[in-house]
């Protein structure tokens, strides 16, 4: 339903999924209460709040458009940094040890931001300009500030978004951004036990231009993990080379010390002894079961990997090692 | 939900969504029976007339359009 869109009315509600009518994308808004994001992941927050009759039922829907009105009435705090990643390399231990601190927002890949990057691919017509006036509205909105100790804002994207890079770094020129990496065979041992959406053919088969749905079916999984890997990771060296400005890699092996130590310089922040130890306490825990503690299991991994994930991380090898080359000399 | 009971409902829940002390009303239980409660003597007030077996039928048609629209 639509309502008269004073920017009062959204001041504690979060945009939470983006769908579309027929002219064009639209905003469908939580109310969040007293709710931040602390939980691994945006949507786990987001359905915890439909336990909340109010939240369940009463949902503003606006043009996307709105977004970018409500930006200028009620601005977020700006984006501290930006947190990419290939997927099961440690972006959400990162996240996870950010969101223990009280002054930073975590958004921690939040549908509706991988779909208003994708807008276009589901309507041609949708211009670069159009997305990144979108995803600047939507990351103001769900960076606004609700608690008077917040400072900080970070935002985690899915790991497919490196694709759009281009996009978010001209809709966010000056903010920092990491990206996260792994042993490619690390990362496919792990897709294999539980494969993410992307990791599924025809999901997002935007990922890999060329191939129709029979070509990917018939792949192997860990075939398919492996160029879809390798198009993320490609993305990312491609931007680098064009503009490496802003940003900084990270590999697996460096955490987690090096979250509350390089990444926090690179993000232009420092905190206090009592923050540092808040956030590391945070580390010990497993990053997306936070009730148990985190288990090192590169060994195990390693140990798990078949020939067939051997055979497949070697399609990754090439640009791994170019990722880490490109770490080792800045 | 009838669609006389849906308009209803509908045009109750639009009027709760542009009235932020209506709005206050409601959000701050924690209790979703009481919620409920809540709901149905405010819309009666108001002059909506709509049971509780509609807003248990309203949740599943919230349910089912968040999935929808998800696909």
């Amino acid at each position: 339903m639509d309502v008269k869109l004073s920017p009062e009315l959204f001041d504690n509600w979060m945009p939470v999924r983006i769908f579309w009518r027929p002219d064009g994308p639209y905003v469908d808004w939580c109310y969040m209460q007293n709710d931040r994001f602390t939980k691994p992941f945006f949507d786990t927050t987001i359905q915890g709040r439909w336990k909340n009759l109010f939240s369940h039922l009463f949902r503003h829907e606006t043009p996307a458009d709105h977004l970018r009105d409500l930006h200028i009435a009620r601005p977020g705090l700006p984006p501290t940094g930006f947190i990419f990643h290939m997927s099961r390399c440690g972006s959400t231990l990162i996240s996870q040890m950010l969101a223990a601190l009280p002054q930073n927002i975590v958004i921690s890949e939040a549908p509706p931001i991988d779909s208003i990057l994708r807008t276009s691919t589901l309507d041609p017509r949708i211009t670069d300009e159009q997305r990144i006036a979108w995803l600047q509205g939507l990351a103001s909105a769900l960076g606004r500030k609700r608690f008077p100790e917040e400072k900080y804002y970070f935002i985690k994207f899915d790991s497919w978004n490196t694709l759009d890079l281009d996009i978010i770094r001209r809709a966010f020129p000056d903010v920092p951004w990491i990206f996260l990496y792994r042993d490619p065979v690390e990362v496919i041992v792990s897709q294999m036990r539980q494969r993410g959406a992307q990791m599924i053919p025809g999901t997002l088969s935007h990922l890999l231009p060329g191939l129709d749905f029979a070509e990917m079916a018939e792949m192997s999984g860990e075939e398919y993990c492996a160029r879809v890997l390798e198009r993320i990771c490609k993305s990312v060296v491609e931007q680098i080379e064009k503009d490496g400005q802003h940003a900084l890699l990270v590999n697996y092996q460096q955490l987690p010390a090096a979250a509350s130590s390089i990444v926090m310089d690179h993000f232009r922040i420092s905190y206090s002894a009592d923050d540092l130890e808040t956030m590391n306490a945070a580390a010990k825990f497993d990053a997306k079961t936070p009730q148990n503690e985190f288990v090192p299991d590169t060994r195990a991994k390693r140990a798990e990997a078949g020939e067939a994930v051997i055979e497949a991380a070697g399609r990754v090898n090439l640009v791994y090692e170019r990722l880490e080359k490109m770490r080792t000399a800045s | 939900m009838s669609d006389e009971t849906r308009k209803n409902f509908d045009e109750f829940r639009a009027l709760v969504l542009s009235d932020l002390s209506l709005q206050s009303r409601l959000s701050d239980l924690d209790d979703r029976k009481e919620q409920a409660a809540r709901i149905l003597a405010m819309g009666g007030e108001m002059g909506f007339t709509f049971s509780a077996e509609d807003i248990d039928a309203a949740v599943a048609e919230t349910i089912q359009v968040w999935i929808e629209r998800w696909m």
